[in-house]
């Protein structure tokens, strides 16, 4: 099977969370190599990728009540989050 | 690209304009963050360049003049790293717009991608990338020495052979390999096929290529359907890890890094959850100690000789003693200056995240909420919003909107306002400080702890009843590597967050202190006096909180004064402390010049309404409310998300367990005391 496809399969058949660490090691590729395979992914719009920005909102409570997912700024140090999204539709 | 001194095409962009003769060639630094870009670009230059580029600091380009005998000239440019091409990121477009541009006159003359040994892969993918935007360029290999502590390797002649291109090891801080770099960025700036690299077929001795077809014809030539877009990614990675199969030796006996070493600890199973509140107890303890004193100095300043030179002003102005300085003594000063002496506090808090943040903690932090979590039952996704929760429950609730499955939403929503936001970390000090004196960082910290168990017990009661099924989504965590914090980067968040703090004092709060002056200043009626004029016992605030004051009996708080604060604590919970300021600047108006008064106030309420139990009343107080609706505006963002039914059920469900929590604390600590 191919390094990208079995990545997805990883992702796609984890229960819950996974970390890039336990998908090198349940497909036996480097984790940097993991990491190539996920930014592709991610590119391919096959994963969304969002920095958990764990801080208030930069103008307060309220400030971002439209914020599709987390507000406030995702520094160097933040968490980053992967999750599968549906392939485009074809045609 | 002929113009030398031509912008950059983008509006983030610094560039430092060099001259240079027409002609002079133009040659790119790119690779990943951190590899060592910059610092090979002043050992090749001799500038002193110093740019980072994480988010929140300026987006770059670095340009110097490069002369060397061998070389020649040669414009020199830095780009910022990038990960890909494929840009997710203002930096990350600003390199792709530069290497890629349609016009390929206007590209880099020869596009040197810089990859770390420790991440070759990584550097190979931006190689290939810049491969398929046929830019002539060469692979530079930095941090050989770190590698080779980690027990890798990087066979150059194996990885040139693989890749299709020119390969030199550097060291850009000591400068070993800068000649061999500088030779073959030479030799592939000459006309011919040199630097002209491919993938497959090529050959590059010395940094001399030749191909014997079109390396980048065929599947990366165009990109299609989306199977075909699969197809071509899958096409390039096979390619990265074919030449790192081929070039990255790693030795079995290899040491793991110190930030795997770390890891291991701070997100086992058992060890990890401990030390997580091990190092957030030392956070709450520092924060009080440190910050307490300054907060206290403050204090004693604003309801001292700040409110003594309003009121001298107001008074030779001939407002003295009119309702105007009710408002701007009682009112404003005492309410929202008393929030304003919480500024070092916060800034002190603010900073110690922020540094837990910028080193990576925080994400390792994050993992062991989503294991406990997942380890009750609770959907792993659903961990996020929770997490967010405890620096703003808004923000949070608005968060859910990632949760795919809507029981999974609304469980979420309902368990937000239980996170301990840093809102009512205001009042866990104020109130800690004054009843628990050295003890009061363990006892903020009590509070967080309560506040995870409050999810946690919720949460369940929720799943086994309201909420039985529900699916667990996969979802990817990405750890960033550990690093030492950035002092510019820490104050940066730091400021980031009190600002926030700052806004929501300068806006609600004024209004709500506004509004319980206009409330304490109107006589109940029944009551004798004017407005302006009538003791705030005797005043519509103090009748209305004293309605309710009853319920809170039998947890020990039965006191207007406690039940008022909580009543406008629905509004924002650091109005809690305003409303406090403002009903005993106003209550005992002649205490207005003894620091430290309002604490000796709450001492004496609590005392009083506990029946001389204070403590047991205290931790009742902090418990209620840690659990009682968090402010409007998380109601309105709840309204929003889960309808007006469910919000008002959480809302019932909240005060419901705040009350019987609190009733219980303070009925048991009265037995134990």
């Amino acid at each position: 099977m191919s390094g990208l496809q079995q990545v997805l399969d990883v992702v796609a058949a984890s229960d819950g969370t996974t970390t890039v660490d336990g998908i090198a090691e349940r497909t036996g590729l480097d984790p940097d190599l993991v990491r190539v395979a996920l930014h592709q992914l991610v590119a391919l719009g096959r994963l969304g990728r969002d920095g958990v920005a764990l801080s208030c909102p930069d103008d307060g409570c309220g400030g971002c009540t439209s914020s599709a997912t987390t507000c406030g700024t995702a520094g160097r140090g933040s968490l980053v989050t992967l999750t599968l999204r549906p392939p485009a539709p074809r045609g | 690209m002929n113009d030398q001194r031509a912008a950059v095409p983008s509006c983030h962009a610094d560039v430092v304009a060099v001259d240079a003769p027409p002609g002079t060639p133009v040659v790119a630094l790119v690779g990943n963050p951190n590899v060592g870009k910059s610092t090979l670009f002043n050992r090749l230059t001799g500038s002193g360049r110093d740019v980072g580029n994480w988010p929140g600091t300026t987006v770059a380009v670095g340009r110097a003049l490069w002369t060397d005998e061998d070389l020649g000239q040669a414009v020199l440019l830095d780009l910022p790293g990038a990960v890909s091409l494929d840009p997710q990121s203002p930096d990350e477009e600003l390199t792709r717009d530069l290497v890629s541009r349609p016009d390929p006159r206007d590209r880099p003359d020869l596009v040197v991608v810089v990859a770390s040994a420790v991440h070759l892969a990584r550097g190979l993918y931006l190689l290939r990338q810049v491969l398929e935007a046929e830019v002539p360029c060469l692979l530079a290999v930095t941090m050989g020495d770190v590698a080779s502590r980690r027990g890798i390797t990087v066979d150059a002649d194996e990885l040139a052979a693989a890749a299709g291109v020119p390969v030199v090891v550097v060291d850009p801080r000591r400068g070993a390999g800068a000649r061999d770099l500088v030779r073959a960025v030479a030799l592939s700036l000459q006309p011919g096929p040199a630097g002209l690299c491919g993938v497959d077929g090529c050959t590059c001795p010395r940094g001399d290529c030749s191909c014997d077809h079109d390396p980048l014809a065929g599947p990366v030539a165009a990109a299609g359907t989306d199977d075909e877009a699969l197809a071509r990614a899958e096409e390039r990675f096979a390619w990265v890890a074919g030449a790192t199969a081929v070039s990255v030796h790693r030795r079995h006996d290899a040491r793991d890094t110190w930030s795997d070493r770390l890891d291991r600890v701070t997100t086992a199973p058992v060890v990890g959850p401990l030390v997580f509140l091990a190092v957030m107890w030392v956070v709450f303890q520092l924060t009080t100690t440190v910050a307490a004193p300054l907060q206290e100095w403050l204090d004693a300043l604003v309801s001292g000789p700040v409110s003594a030179a309003a009121t001298r002003l107001l008074d030779a102005v001939g407002l003295g003693g009119t309702w105007v300085q009710g408002l701007v003594v009682d009112g404003l000063i005492a309410g929202v200056g008393m929030l304003l002496t919480f500024v070092p506090l916060m800034a002190v808090m603010f900073a110690l995240l922020s540094l837990l943040e910028d080193s990576g903690y925080l994400a390792r932090a994050a993992v062991v909420t989503d294991r406990s979590m997942r380890a009750i039952g609770l959907p792993g996704r659903a961990f996020l919003p929770l997490v967010v929760g405890f620096g703003c429950n808004v923000p949070a609730i608005s968060g859910t909107r990632v949760l795919p499955d809507a029981r999974q939403r609304l469980l979420t929503v309902l368990l937000v306002p239980f996170t301990s936001c840093t809102a009512r970390l205001t009042v866990y000090v104020l109130v800690a400080t004054t009843f628990f004196g050295d003890r009061a960082g363990t006892v903020v910290f009590a509070m967080y702890v309560v506040s995870i168990l409050f999810v946690i017990v919720v949460g369940r009661l929720l799943r086994s009843t309201l909420l039985r099924r529900m699916p667990d989504d996969p979802l990817v965590l990405d750890l960033p590597p550990y690093q030492l914090p950035m002092l510019r980067l820490v104050a940066a968040g730091s400021w980031r967050r009190l600002r926030g703090f700052l806004r929501t004092a300068s806006g609600i709060i004024v209004v709500t202190v506004i509004v319980v002056w206009a409330l304490s200043a109107t006589p109940a009626p029944g009551s004798s006096g004017t407005f302006g004029q009538v003791p705030v016992q005797d005043s519509v605030y103090a009748a209305t909180a004293g309605a309710v004051a009853p319920v809170f009996d039998p947890a020990g708080f039965g006191s207007w004064e406690s039940t008022s604060a909580l009543m406008v604590g629905f509004v924002a919970k650091e109005a809690i402390i305003s409303s406090w300021a403002q009903t005993f600047a106003t209550a005992e108006p002649q205490a207005a010049d003894t620091p430290g008064s309002l604490g000796d106030a709450l001492q004496i309420s609590f005392t009083e309404s506990s029946g001389g139990y204070p403590i047991p009343a205290v931790l009742a107080f902090l418990v209620f409310l840690l659990a009682y609706t968090p402010c409007v505006a998380t109601l309105a963002a709840q309204r929003r998300e889960v309808g007006l039914r469910w919000t008002l059920t959480g809302v019932g469900i909240q005060l419901v367990i705040a009350w019987t929590v609190a009733v219980v604390v303070f009925q048991v600590g009265r037995l134990i005391a």
